[in-house]
């Protein structure tokens, strides 16, 4: 979602004036019934963008654009935007100037017409060199007419030209919108731009705040725009809501005694719910304060969009903020009702935690069968078991101590426990949040509830915080992955219905917060074999391929998002990406080696020897048919250098393991210039090649240095 | 307010503004959505103003009559206007003055909420209105019906009463609510409720239900197959409410669900391209002049 209203300067580049009328203002509002606060926030930012190319398009010189939007309407305006468009000066190749002219410079019959047919007079074709030799160039200036005419046409455009994630129809006119267009303003100065949009004739007419100022009214100049609206209790400017309401937020919550929680999406919704913000605090009863914290703030935020309120130390204050659309009448009955309202809802709840509580969560694992995760996927019970299942994989591949890798297997088998409780079918946001409450109170290890808690992580920004939270988190998005390609279910293109390019971000950023260790390949050919018996060979692999080419593409974007030139990942995944985090390592020590004079030793070594080899070369070296002292000194380095890589990358330091590979950068040059590798002799030849082939295997491991892409080396976006 | 006087304050508001008012449909449905004088006079180009109470029917919703806001029955006051005129939010808005609620007082909200009834094949967009922070109705402009894309667009304002009510006399508790001078809703309503929550989920015969949905299902079939549409349409209402009790019941499994809905949904659709045929060979009979003038 698009924080940002408006705001951001342009000025048209390098434009004369061509009048000398002073330059007036463009308003362009269009009125809509409520809009969604996502489409209210995107439709400013498009039309802003998308003002200035249409104006220059038209070619009107203008200043600077900004845009705004309430829950009523989006407006664009324009400064300085100049009362005439530009002259347009249009240059036409004619004929060669040889055929145009005599040789003595009278104008042939194509000279006149050419001149004719561009309705240009004779003496104003000029003659130019051109790469194909000397033509006859007529130029043509259709001056520019009134700005207000082209705006007629550009404006409508600008409104159609919007896009929405959902749109709809309304009336008679086939237009789509994100909610019904009611009114259109188009002012530039005193002046109405004349159009029509869906089926809306534009005016000078608008309207204020539906309650405070019901009536339409009328706008003589655009400069009075923003300050008629005021009067009529529209405040345009989504910034300046978001500091009346912030601080008339702060002020109500001091007055109980406490601060807002303002949070961030809901303080951005609240923006574009209000045209007039009017904050005022609520209370209540002291006794629901013994419901879990993040039942009370869902059920203020969430559900009442109220802000939570919390004394300095933190903890929660009988009391919400929430903002009025408007006005200090009759304040008290609408903080009476609000109150009423949140009362029955937290009662509500209350009723729910306490129905919820007379039975242990684990009693309710068995229900779980009779909830789908996904109607090709089975049910939560089978998503259960299977979790269970790969958690145990899971902890024996990473070789966690026992008491982890309980806490984990019971935080597994307890993860879905709560879709079955009344407080998350009627909060599902609070899934994992209530499970881990319910868990904490039946008396569950605290890894155990805090695994609960954290298995749908991460989410924004926010990352498991607890080791069996990451690994319950792991597993959970790695099941959504293998199960989901298993039964047939894809990605394609943009399109992600079933978020498995999301979990497999999620899987990436918990292997790379971490550094976990672990071939996930086996975990899923492992997890396949255990839980689909029936799958056949083919679906298998196409499961397992597909689960790691997912896993690979986030893990790339990953990696060059952390500023790696995309060559030296792809450098480092080619050579095996079966453990995410060692892949992940292998680039980043290559990345950093890059940097080192010695790499393009390497690199050179490395490529001109593979280059070299046949496909599919196994020959071994035979010490005793070495012939040249460079050979002898290849195969002597190579074998002191072996244990120490094989010693480096064992221990995954890898960026010591290729400057030790480095080494044999010098012998690899002095073997190509001493050694005629492809000798006529077949034992000879395969004996050199054998020792190259020594090299490449030794490196190959790290990275296929062949995907690098000498003179990139800088950290780069592009694939 | 009691809550008949609301009933009848709505039913004069809307007739004066030229609604035709229709009774509550006399088979059992879910939403005020499914009564014909919605779901088929929504399709196609005749206009329509029309108001009515309905009685919803959730049988998962019952609880014995116990819980202060649930109910296996409520009652919906619904007003489909066609094509949606332009000034349908005022018009909305004066409907509450009606009520007695004075707006300026109070706070509304019109907040963003898409309707999807995905048995009926329908869906549209809209909101859900809130009155100090309690939501009073849903509002929206259909999209699809049937299937199909609608070539007029209504608006469809649906008041959920129970609520309204509770707002305005300030009862915490449904069954309290009074209904008519002396009479509380309980007193009306809680035994019906008792005795409904305990069939839905007690004693209905679930064999005998999976055969009368099938049942009813041909016999839809076997209706649209002689180009009957509103015995067909009530027997796809039939299997809709059928479906609802077996549900609640916890009798349908996990894959047998979406199949179920599925076949409520290609019937509902059957309904809807007959009900076009048929209104297209009466020649659009309300297209014809000003039906019913404001």
């Amino acid at each position: 979602m698009p924080r940002k209203a408006a705001g951001s300067a342009r000025r048209s580049p390098g434009r004369r004036r061509t009048t000398h009328e002073r330059p007036l203002r463009l308003v362009f509002e269009i009125g809509t019934e409520e809009l969604p606060p996502e489409a209210a926030w995107s439709g400013a930012q498009q039309i802003r963008e998308a003002a200035g190319p249409a104006l220059r398009a038209a070619r009107i010189p203008f200043g600077e654009v900004v845009a705004y939007s309430t829950p009523r309407r989006i407006v664009l305006i324009v400064e300085a935007v100049a009362p005439r468009q530009e002259d347009r000066v249009r240059e036409v190749r004619g004929p060669a100037a040889r055929v145009a002219f005599t040789p003595d410079g009278r104008p042939t019959p194509a000279a006149e017409g050419f001149a004719r047919a561009q309705g240009v007079p004779i003496e104003g074709l000029v003659r130019r060199a051109t790469p194909q030799g000397e033509y006859v160039f007529a130029t043509q200036v259709s001056p520019g007419g009134p700005t207000i005419r082209a705006l007629s046409e550009a404006l409508p455009g600008l409104a159609a030209g919007l896009v929405f994630p959902k749109p709809m129809r309304w009336g008679p006119d086939a237009v789509r919108f994100a909610r019904p267009v009611r009114w259109l303003l188009a002012l530039l100065g005193r002046e109405v731009v004349p159009f029509q949009f869906a089926s809306v004739v534009s005016g000078r007419t608008t309207y204020g705040h539906r309650m405070l100022s019901p009536g339409p009214f009328r706008v003589a100049d655009t400069r009075a725009f923003e300050s008629a609206l005021q009067r009529h209790r529209v405040l345009l400017d989504p910034a300046g809501r978001r500091r009346v309401i912030v601080a008339a937020a702060t002020r109500v919550a001091g007055e109980a005694a406490g601060r807002p929680i303002l949070d961030p999406d809901l303080l951005e919704e609240t923006i574009q719910l209000v045209e007039w913000p009017e904050a005022f605090a609520g209370r209540f009863a002291t006794e629901f304060l013994a419901l879990p914290r993040e039942v009370l703030i869902t059920v203020m935020q969430h559900h009442q969009k109220y802000f939570a309120v919390e004394r300095p130390g933190g903890e929660l204050l009988p009391a919400f903020v929430a903002l009025r659309n408007g006005g200090t009448r009759g304040l008290r009955t609408v903080r009476e009702g609000n109150e009423w309202v949140l009362r029955a809802r937290l009662a509500d709840a209350r009723f729910f935690f306490e129905e919820d509580r007379k039975r242990r969560l684990e009693t309710r694992v068995p229900e779980l069968a009779g909830l789908v995760f996904h109607e090709r996927l089975g049910t939560m019970a089978e998503k259960t078991q299977r979790l269970v299942s790969l958690a145990s994989r899971l902890g024996r591949a990473l070789s966690l101590d026992a008491e982890t890798q309980q806490h984990l297997l019971r935080a597994a088998g307890l993860s879905k426990a709560d879709l079955v409780t009344q407080m998350v079918r009627e909060l599902p946001e609070l899934q994992g949040v209530v499970g881990g409450i319910y868990a904490r109170l039946d008396g569950e290890p605290v890894a155990v509830c805090e695994a609960i808690r954290e298995q749908y992580l991460p989410r924004g920004s926010a990352l498991p915080r607890s080791e069996a939270g990451a690994y319950l988190a792991l597993v959970d998005k790695l099941d959504t992955l293998v199960t989901a390609l298993a039964a047939g279910l894809a990605v394609s293109g943009s399109q992600d219905p079933y978020g498995l390019r999301r979990a497999a971000q999620g899987v990436v950023t918990i292997v790379l917060d971490r550094h976990l260790r672990f071939n996930v390949r086996a975990l899923a050919e492992g997890t396949l074999d255990e839980t689909h018996r029936s799958l056949d060979s083919g679906a298998r692999a196409a499961a397992v391929e597909g689960t790691m080419d997912l896993l690979r593409q986030r893990l790339r974007t990953a990696l060059i998002d952390a500023q790696i030139s995309y060559d030296t990942v792809d450098a480092a995944l080619d050579a095996g990406c079966d453990d995410l985090e060692d892949a992940a390592a292998r680039a980043r020590a290559l990345w950093a080696f890059r940097q080192r004079a010695e790499f393009l030793r390497l690199y050179t070594a490395f490529d001109r020897a593979w280059r070299i080899l046949p496909p599919r070369f196994d020959g071994r070296v035979r010490p005793e048919t070495l012939q040249l002292p460079a050979e002898r000194r290849l195969l002597s380095c190579l074998e002191d250098v072996r244990p120490r890589v094989l010693d480096a990358q064992k221990r995954g330091r890898y960026e010591e393991t290729l400057a030790h590979l480095a080494v044999l950068a010098e012998p690899v040059d002095q073997f190509f210039t001493d050694v005629l590798v492809m000798a006529e002799d077949q034992i000879v030849r395969a004996n050199r090649l054998a020792l190259l082939a020594g090299v490449v295997e030794l490196v190959r491991p790290i990275a296929d240095l062949t995907r690098i892409v000498v003179g990139e080396g800088k950290p780069s976006g592009s694939s | 307010m009691n809550f008949q006087d609301m009933v009848i304050a709505l039913e004069r508001h809307w007739a004066s503004y030229g609604c035709v008012i229709a009774q509550p449909y006399d088979v059992e449905m879910g939403a005020g959505t499914m009564h014909p004088a919605t779901f088929l006079r929504a399709l196609g180009p005749e206009p329509w103003k029309v108001a009515y109470v309905q009685p919803s029917r959730r049988p998962a919703d019952g609880r014995y009559g116990q819980n202060p806001n649930r109910l296996y029955s409520h009652l919906q006051y619904q007003v489909v206007l066609k094509p949606a005129p332009e000034d349908v939010q005022d018009l909305y808005l004066r409907s509450l003055g009606a009520l007695g609620i004075e707006l300026l007082d109070h706070d509304l909200r019109f907040l963003e909420d898409d309707w999807e009834a995905p048995t009926l094949g329908a869906w549209g967009v809209g909101w859900q209105v809130f009155l100090d922070g309690q939501e009073i109705s849903q509002f929206t402009y259909f999209q699809q019906v049937g299937g199909m894309d609608v070539p007029v667009v209504s608006a469809e304002l649906t008041y959920g009463l129970e609520r309204i009510a509770q707002f305005i006399q300030r009862k915490d508790n449904v069954f309290a609510l009074v209904w008519a001078p002396g009479v509380t809703h309980g007193e009306i309503r809680r035994q019906e409720e008792l005795e409904h929550s305990t069939y839905a989920f007690e004693t209905a015969d679930t064999v005998l239900l999976g055969q009368f949905f099938e049942g009813f299902e041909r016999e839809a079939q076997r209706c649209l197959d002689a180009r009957l549409v509103f015995p067909a349409y009530e027997y796809v209402l039939k299997c809709s409410h059928v479906f609802n009790l077996l549900d609640a019941r916890g009798a349908v499994g996990v894959a047998e669900r979406a199949a179920l809905m599925g076949r409520c949904r290609a019937l509902a659709r059957r309904c809807a391209e007959l009900y076009l045929v048929r209104r297209e060979e009466m020649g659009w009979p309300l297209l014809r002049g000003p039906i019913h003038a404001a």
